[in-house]
């Protein structure tokens, strides 16, 4: 019953490339960006395989218990959004989502376009709002307008290619005081820039510890990994192995001082999932 | 020791790597852009070229929704408006872009073709050992049922997530059924559930990540070549100025020429035909062992893949059915989708020119037709029914009244001039059936499993299904005024007319919210897989019901329907 034509092999290959010219390239250039990862709340990747993905996580760090189930990454049912969603969008030039983060007790809105129907790149803004039910933290006594928000935007490679901070050397230890420039390349991609702004007008929390004069939290950080891709992104079997990375990701993320366990993780992965499976 | 929000910092040690994050902290409130800029860009742009662009995105979509999905009063008013904006801007702007490897099972093992009495403890069997293995990898572009429950593409919701799309951005429904349709194999079958990468995997049950090249689903997508066809069949529909109208740049510019929809469409003939012909071919119906008499020897269909609780593949999961589950059994259902599959190819022959291809599949529409009648027709009970065999080996119906009796006409089968319209009707506007006050229930009131067990099609009243039966009721029927229903069901989907307490913008929770009030009365609606699990952001069948308000011009239905409400 079961029937195989080869002829049809090559059918396909053809009509893949023959397909190509029904869509303008004018029109594929619209099309080549977009929020591309609906299960992140925000994560901006092209249209072709393997390549620059982003992705935003955010949380409020105002004490250190809320944090571990605070920080916002994948679109999860258990998170108690008050709702988020796009409120408009068109594929070819872009729109505005909007996220009632209760839990965080801030509003987030990010907003994707793209310059000149995609031909110049594409920009994305992220606005927070503590919103006005938003309870009191410790960090906050005095209002909301004193609230603490962590907001971390990945930038990833994940096929050949490369992506990279500028400026590796002439940043100091103590992080970025303006703009952090990436630079980058992919076969599909060409060359690239993708600048993170650091807008006037923001305020950033001021303490008396001595922690701050060797970190002042006016700098932005940016912290390089080289994941291998294979075992962490690509292994066989492996949601296991994708929940490791995850892990790691938020060790990384909320317990610094435990970094040292994402280099084991990253290490050992290979094994771990050779022994899950 | 130092504050929570000098700890949770990450390390400042930028360096290559293919990973990078990248951290701020902010007090109150706070913004900054990301701007990506390729080295052929025609200019760098900075933050007050985004601040421009924000506002431009804003103000061209609303233009571009209006002009092109013409709400009608009472939707064109603020609520209903930025409603039915946010819905649909979920639906769009929730495509994505999904590549990796997915999980087969291609052991083509016999027990699969489910011939054999006691055929779903021999597939069991079969599936517990394993054969599955990955392959790939496999690309597609498509809208997802949810972002955080179901982040990936499925088939049998796909066709619905398209309808709605059609008129604003033809192109990229083309675009996305192209996806789809390259992921088939060589016989014919796509994966009705694309899981592909670990990242999406990640998401499954492992014992759900593995799809069988036996297993079929409702074959929506080809709903939306007949969507494609009737907006943009003629050269000087009104389709192709509105088009021109709103595009003025790359947008929709293939299709604002008819001739693209033509070349693509011959392109992606061999592969529409190739799986209509995987359908007929491992979906067939048994006429030949049994006596069935028919109009045509060949027309019958029977999903394969189920078992005694539930037709996964059918999407209608639990659905009562014959029992036990028998080879010899018909489904209407599918025979329903069958006829809608081989209308659309029908007519994208026809459109392309493929006269003797054309009048071959108007012939096997025709056969479906007369063999839903002959086969499927319960003179007794007055409805379309399954079939099975009975202890005696003869063909039995199996009837429960519900959305499988009103599936030929559903999907179109069921013409205005049909003998057996009228008894559709009167079951569809029974109160004590199908009827409720919120839409069309999927089970009959009055059947013995109606509300049991799972109860996921045992009463429910499902957004795609109902917008399934306004299409109809539109199209086919003169006798049978639809406005009623979609009074109803835009109830159903939207926030009330006059909300009790005014809200900054309606959400996605406020469909779940809307769609559970009438749960307190005993009745669910489901729009996508929603309830039972409690998915949120679930309101993508919602939208495609909503098209169908906006597609209202009939200017007497129109005011009837709303004049009261």
């Amino acid at each position: 019953m079961l029937w195989h034509n080869t002829a049809y092999g090559l059918l396909t290959a053809c009509l893949a490339t023959a397909q190509q010219d029904v869509f303008t390239k004018s029109s594929n250039d619209t099309l080549l960006w977009g929020p591309y990862k609906p299960n992140l709340y925000f994560g901006v990747r092209p249209r072709v395989p393997k390549s620059l993905t982003t992705g935003l996580l955010w949380g409020r760090v105002e004490d250190f218990t809320n944090i571990q189930t605070n920080i916002r990454y994948t679109c999860e049912q258990h998170e108690g959004m008050a709702g988020y969603g796009w409120d408009a969008y068109d594929p070819r030039t872009g729109g505005i989502q909007t996220i009632h983060d209760r839990g965080n007790g801030i509003d987030l809105e990010t907003s994707f376009v793209k310059f000149d129907h995609g031909r110049s790149g594409w920009g994305a803004r992220i606005k927070g709002t503590p919103r006005e039910d938003a309870e009191p933290g410790a960090g906050s006594e005095g209002g909301a307008h004193t609230m603490k928000t962590a907001v971390w935007f990945t930038v990833g490679m994940e096929g050949l290619g490369s992506v990279e901070p500028q400026d590796i050397e002439g940043s100091e230890e103590a992080g970025y005081e303006h703009d952090v420039v990436f630079s980058g390349q992919t076969n599909d991609l060409g060359d690239f820039k993708l600048t993170i702004t650091e807008a006037e007008g923001n305020s950033h929390p001021l303490h008396a510890h001595p922690s701050y004069k060797s970190k002042p939290l006016d700098h932005t950080f940016v912290h390089s990994l080289q994941v291998p891709e294979e075992a962490l992104w690509q292994a066989k079997g492996t949601s296991h192995c994708r929940r490791l990375t995850h892990m790691a990701w938020m060790l990384i993320l909320t317990k610094p001082s435990h970094s040292d366990h994402f280099r084991l993780l990253e290490n050992n992965c290979r094994w771990l999932c050779s022994r899950i499976h | 020791m130092p504050p929570p929000w000098q700890t949770y910092t990450i390390q400042h040690r930028p360096d290559q790597g293919n990973m990078h994050a990248v951290q701020k902290v902010f007090e109150g409130a706070f913004e900054f852009d990301v701007i990506y800029t390729p080295s052929t860009a025609e200019r760098t742009a900075k933050s007050e070229d985004l601040s421009k662009a924000i506002d431009a995105v804003a103000k061209s979509f609303d233009a571009k929704y209006e002009v092109v999905l013409k709400p009608q009063a009472p939707f064109g008013d603020a609520d209903h408006l930025r409603f039915s904006k946010s819905l649909f801007s979920n639906l769009i702007g929730g495509v994505g872009y999904f590549y990796g490897d997915q999980v087969i099972d291609r052991s083509y093992a016999t027990e699969y073709e489910e011939e054999n009495e006691g055929f779903w403890q021999e597939t069991a069997e079969a599936r517990a050992r394993n054969q599955q293995k990955t392959e790939g990898p496999y690309e597609l572009f498509t809208s997802v049922p949810s972002r955080p429950f179901f982040p990936r593409g499925f088939l049998w919701d796909e066709g619905f997530h398209l309808l709605p799309i059609v008129e604003f951005d033809p192109e990229l429904v083309m675009q996305i059924l192209s996806s789809w349709f390259n992921t088939m194999d060589e016989d014919g079958w796509m994966p009705r559930e694309q899981i592909l990468g670990s990242e999406a995997r990640s998401k499954v049950p492992t014992e759900f990540q593995v799809q069988y090249p036996h297993y079929a689903n409702p074959p929506t997508l080809f709903m939306v070549l007949e969507a494609l066809l009737d907006a943009a069949g003629h050269k000087d529909s009104e389709f192709f100025s509105t088009q021109q109208a709103i595009s003025g740049n790359a947008a929709g510019n293939a299709l604002a020429n008819p001739e693209a929809l033509k070349t693509w469409l011959k392109q992606l003939y061999p592969l529409l035909q190739r799986n209509f012909e995987w359908y007929r071919r491992t979906q067939w119906g048994d006429l030949k062992s049994y006596d069935r008499p028919a109009f045509s020897s060949k027309e019958a269909y029977r999903w394969r893949g189920r078992s005694p609780q539930h037709i996964l593949t059918s999407g209608l999961d639990d659905y009562p059915r014959a029992q036990p589950p028998h080879p010899g059994e018909l489904h209407t259902d599918l025979m329903a989708w069958m006829g809608m599959m081989a209308n659309s190819i029908h007519r994208v022959a026809d459109y392309i020119g493929q006269g003797e291809d054309s009048a071959r599949y108007a012939k096997i529409a025709e056969a479906i037709r007369r063999n839903t009648d002959d086969l499927h027709w319960s003179k007794r009970d007055k409805t379309y029914c399954d079939a099975t065999v009975d202890d005696y080996e003869d063909s039995a119906h199996v009837c429960h009244k519900g959305y499988i009796s009103i599936f030929p006409f559903m999907t179109g089968l069921v013409g205005p001039d049909h003998e057996h319209l009228k008894e559709i009707l009167d079951l569809i506007s029974d109160e004590d059936e199908l009827w409720s006050p919120h839409g069309i229930r999927s089970l009959s009131k009055n059947d013995e499993f109606y509300g049991t067990e799972e109860n996921y099609w045992r009463s429910p009243v499902w957004m795609n299904m109902n917008y399934l039966v306004v299409q109809q009721l539109l199209v086919s029927t003169t006798q049978c005024d639809p406005a009623p229903l979609i009074t109803l069901l835009i109830s159903q989907c939207t926030e009330h007319r006059h909300p009790p307490r005014p809200r900054a913008s309606a959400r996605p929770q406020d469909v779940l919210r809307a769609a559970q009030e009438p749960r307190r009365h005993g009745v669910q609606v489901l729009a996508r897989d929603g309830f039972r699990v409690g998915a949120i952001q679930s309101g993508n069948w919602c939208r495609a019901a909503d098209a169908a308000f906006h597609r209202l011009d009939e200017p007497g239905g129109q005011d009837d329907a709303y004049a009261g409400s």
